[in-house]
């Protein structure tokens, strides 16, 4: 569950109004489909049973078969994607469109058709103006249909049936008609932050700034669920952000990201709703940026730096918000595990999820800006830990490419544009020699002399690459002037592989 | 008797003066790839390309490239456009005017674009350690390398011409991958100057000098991913060409052999380099028949003391082209038109360069 904090709500008068125009199918053009993991970039997981879907930065991935090596997917670089949800056998995006406040599109792949589809939700020009009002936010699937919170807009649901995209809005006890948008009645309060599943049934939990509703689907009906302010500690209640409930169990216990006024600032915590006391209590001291649930009372959490940690609300009753949560894990010691994992480096954490597999055990998954980490077997309750797979994309290349990567370099010095790796396959061992030259094809530089390469290594290459790079220099450790070189492989075997490579200062 | 000495000993001079070039550029030189300019060193022009690059002492084309001197020789005005294709995607197109202006004088202008718009291979990405990490495509990619000279000549005696040509550069580079595009880097270089002089030994040869790139600076303007970049500026060295032209007759046939000892001993400033470089191009250009020429010669020899100090390093990079052509005169269809054609090597055996171009003479 992730804070919604991404674009704030509030303020916005008491407005708007707004509505819908269009529920409009588009036939868009669909998507280029591929075998192979789409990017590392892992921005969010979705999935249940065997079936797992990623939206990465340049597309999308699934597999049916959780834990195996066969990755299917689509490739589009998603700068406006918004969120992604697996359910009824397919899964959907939410991306926006020209800016949040204008138009939403839902993508939409069925597993059974192998089929996609694309349809736009296009909100009224006077809405588009007000741009707290309409940003969508996460996307969830209950009932048969794709929801997401939509500001002052309320749930929207995409029916992937029938392409259908329709508005509810809390003070309208049911769904919106097309032609009553814009509604400039519609109280502050009841824009619409944040949807998720409420426990086990079928209604969904859905956060305004003031309070939280339910939404049943079949009936479209809006109840209030929790209209409580009271913060135990005695802090000022400002509004709620994101709620959420356990994964299964527990359907009384009860989450929230809660903004609270302290003296001069106001600061985003993390609480759970004690009926006995009829208020909001803090579970952690620090707030997490995103919290998982796992198997009854564990959840799994990821702090500012990366820090994640795993643990059990023992729903002690205790006015000491401490003893609320028991840490299993403390969180840089699970950081560093994932860390030696990853071999040494381990970049940011974008998404958790965590598919049950028995009462007390699952398969998490952590998505990060470099790969996915796979734990099989996870028992949030056990102290041991399986070890965990990193899968990462690398290109599978064929003997006769040959390239540098990156392709562009420069005096940057920041380990990842100062020097180029050179790319290439071997058919046989061999000695190689590597080679640069300059425009008028003028030696700047042998790289490698007589060095000893496999054909093919982990990763399916013959590259050694803490030696088979150049970094801009001639022979005599000087760097060379802006330009496009070209370098040539020769290998005792017989091969050559020549390639480009751009210094651009 | 007395002009036959004077005749001698200039010969004598001239091949003195060369032989001592020679021998201390040997002494320190080897090759310096990766120096700005390095567009700049190929010859343009099919018939250059022909005879070896070898086209400084007496070019028929291209003059305001070659050497401005010549200019005042002119006779008539000449003409030329073309374009090449060297290995591994490397590109090149070219035009060139030059007239003659009474009495003394004549002057050329010549357009050369070097690039390679072949970029359309390569990736981003990097290696963290052992593992690839974001490789994707950039896409397709453009670098591009435009040089324009305007060159005079001057007679200043019946055996003197001297000449000047300024020139400007302006080269496109791709440098940042942001959002799906590529932002280039670009640099600019105004008022680089050449200086010549040609000095007519006698009606069959030839010397002459030019000295090249004086003042030539590229001022790259950097692009980067924040959008303040920031210019960089870098000298583009000098180049001293002695060249020399000598017309003879094979089989009864006219015969032109041309030399050109391309030296780059200083850097902008005049500041000698640690390891200047000596090349030596050469070639010969055949009258086979009347409307046909054939030219062959090889180029980018370099002359370096590595031969002896480090004999496999040398041999090991030893690379001169080797380079064929002709002409095919073409007056059926239009009277001073001809076609040419050069073959050459490209040093490191990835492919072979082409050039073909159009000239004229009216």
């Amino acid at each position: 569950m992730r804070r919604t904090d991404r674009r704030t709500i509030c303020g916005l008068p008491y407005l708007l109004s707004f509505v819908l125009l269009t529920a409009a199918a588009l036939c868009a053009a669909p998507l280029k489909a591929t075998r192979q993991l789409t990017s590392n970039n892992i921005i969010e997981l979705a999935g249940s049973g065997d079936t797992l879907w990623l939206a990465t930065e340049r597309g999308f991935n699934y597999q049916l078969d959780l834990g195996s090596e066969e990755w299917y997917g689509f490739e589009k670089d998603n700068h406006s994607f918004v969120s992604l949800a697996f359910g009824g056998g397919g899964a959907a995006a939410l991306f926006y469109e020209e800016s949040p406040y204008e138009k939403i599109s839902f993508w939409y792949y069925d597993h059974e058709d192998d089929q996609q589809k694309e349809s736009s939700f296009n909100f009224d020009y006077e809405l588009r103006q007000k741009e707290d009002v309409i940003s969508p936010n996460g996307l969830l699937y209950s009932s048969g249909y794709f929801w997401t919170a939509c500001g002052s807009g309320g749930l929207i649901r995409f029916d992937p049936n029938s392409d259908e995209i329709r508005a509810f809005r809390p003070d309208n006890e049911g769904m919106v008609p097309e032609d009553l948008l814009p509604d400039t009645t519609t109280p502050n309060n009841t824009s619409v932050r944040a949807v998720s599943d409420f426990g086990n049934s079928s209604t969904l939990l859905v956060t305004s700034p003031s309070m939280l509703w339910t939404f049943d689907p079949s009936s479209s009906e809006w109840d209030t669920l929790v209209t409580d302010t009271v913060i135990a500690s005695g802090d000022e209640f400002s509004s709620f952000h994101a709620a959420f409930t356990p994964l299964r169990g527990r359907d009384s216990v009860l989450y929230s990201y809660i903004d609270v006024k302290m003296q001069d600032t106001t600061e985003t915590g993390l609480y759970r709703f004690g009926k006995r006391t009829s208020s909001w209590s803090k579970v952690l001291q620090r707030t997490p940026l995103l919290v998982s649930p796992a198997v009854e009372g564990y959840y799994y959490t990821v702090f500012k730096d990366n820090q994640l940690a795993s643990y059990n609300d023992t729903l002690s009753d205790s006015a000491d918000v401490d003893v609320f949560l028991d840490e299993q894990l403390d969180g840089s010691e699970f950081r560093n595990w994932l860390t030696k994992a990853s071999n040494g480096v381990f970049p940011d954490v974008n998404d958790m999820l965590f598919i049950p597999e028995s009462e007390s055990a699952g398969t998490f998954l952590v998505a990060t800006s470099g790969g996915l980490f796979i734990i099989d077997s996870e028992e949030p309750l056990s102290d041991s830990r399986s070890e965990a797979a990193l899968v990462r994309y690398t290109r599978k290349i064929t003997s006769k490419e040959c390239y540098a990567l990156p392709g562009v370099i420069r005096a940057s010095q920041d380990g990842r544009y100062d020097r180029a790796v050179f790319v290439y396959r071997l058919k046989q061992d061999g000695d190689i020699t590597i080679k640069v030259y300059d425009y008028n094809m003028s030696l700047v530089k042998t790289v490698v002399s007589g060095a000893r390469r496999e054909a093919e290594n982990s990763i399916g290459r013959s590259t050694e690459p803490q030696e088979d790079y150049w970094d801009g220099t001639d022979g005599s450790g000087h760097m060379v002037s802006p330009g496009v070189y070209y370098f040539k492989i020769t290998s005792t075997g017989g091969e050559r592989f020549f390639g480009k490579v751009i210094l651009a200062k | 008797m007395a002009k036959s000495f004077w005749q001698n000993r200039t010969r004598l001079s001239a091949a003195g003066i060369v032989f001592g070039i020679l021998l201390c550029s040997t002494l320190m030189a080897s090759q310096n790839g990766g120096l700005p300019g390095s567009p700049l060193r190929l010859s343009a022009g099919a018939v250059a390309s022909g005879t070896g690059g070898a086209y400084s002492a007496d070019p028929e084309f291209m003059l305001s490239w070659y050497n401005p001197a010549q200019l005042s020789l002119l006779r008539d005005t000449r003409a030329s456009v073309g374009a090449g294709l060297r290995s591994l995607g490397r590109t090149e197109g070219w035009a060139s005017f030059d007239f003659r202006v009474p009495p003394r004088m004549g002057m050329g202008l010549s357009f050369v674009y070097r690039g390679d718009p072949f970029l359309d291979d390569m990736y981003d990405g990097y290696y963290d350690q052992e593992t690839v990490v974001e490789e994707k495509s950039l896409g397709a990619m453009n670098y591009s390398f435009l040089t324009m000279k305007i060159g005079a000549g001057y007679l200043v005696s019946k055996r003197l011409t001297l000449g000047a040509s300024v020139a400007i550069m302006h080269q496109s580079l791709p440098a940042i991958p942001q959002e799906g595009k590529m932002l280039n880097s670009t640099s600019t270089s105004i008022g680089a100057f050449d200086i010549a002089a040609a000095y007519k030994i006698n009606k069959k040869m030839i010397l002459s000098a030019v000295l090249r790139n004086i003042g030539a600076r590229n001022t790259w303007n950097i692009s980067s991913e924040d959008g303040y970049g920031q210019t960089v500026e870098e000298q583009i060295p000098l180049s001293l060409a002695l060249a020399g032209s000598y017309r003879g007759s094979l089989l009864g046939r006219d015969l032109v052999w041309n030399l050109d000892l391309v030296n780059y001993i200083f850097d902008a400033d005049l500041t000698l380099f640690d390891h200047p470089e000596m090349v030596v191009g050469t070639g010969v250009d055949w009258s086979f028949r009347d409307d046909l020429c054939l030219r062959a010669g090889f180029s980018d020899l370099e002359l370096s003391s590595e031969l002896y100090r480090r004999s496999d390093e040398y041999w090991d990079g030893f690379s001169p082209r080797v380079t064929l052509g002709f002409s095919y005169q073409l007056d059926k269809l239009s009277e001073g038109m001809a076609f040419n054609y050069a073959l050459t090597t490209d040093r490191v055996w990835a492919g072979i360069d082409q050039q073909f171009d159009i000239t004229f003479v009216f």
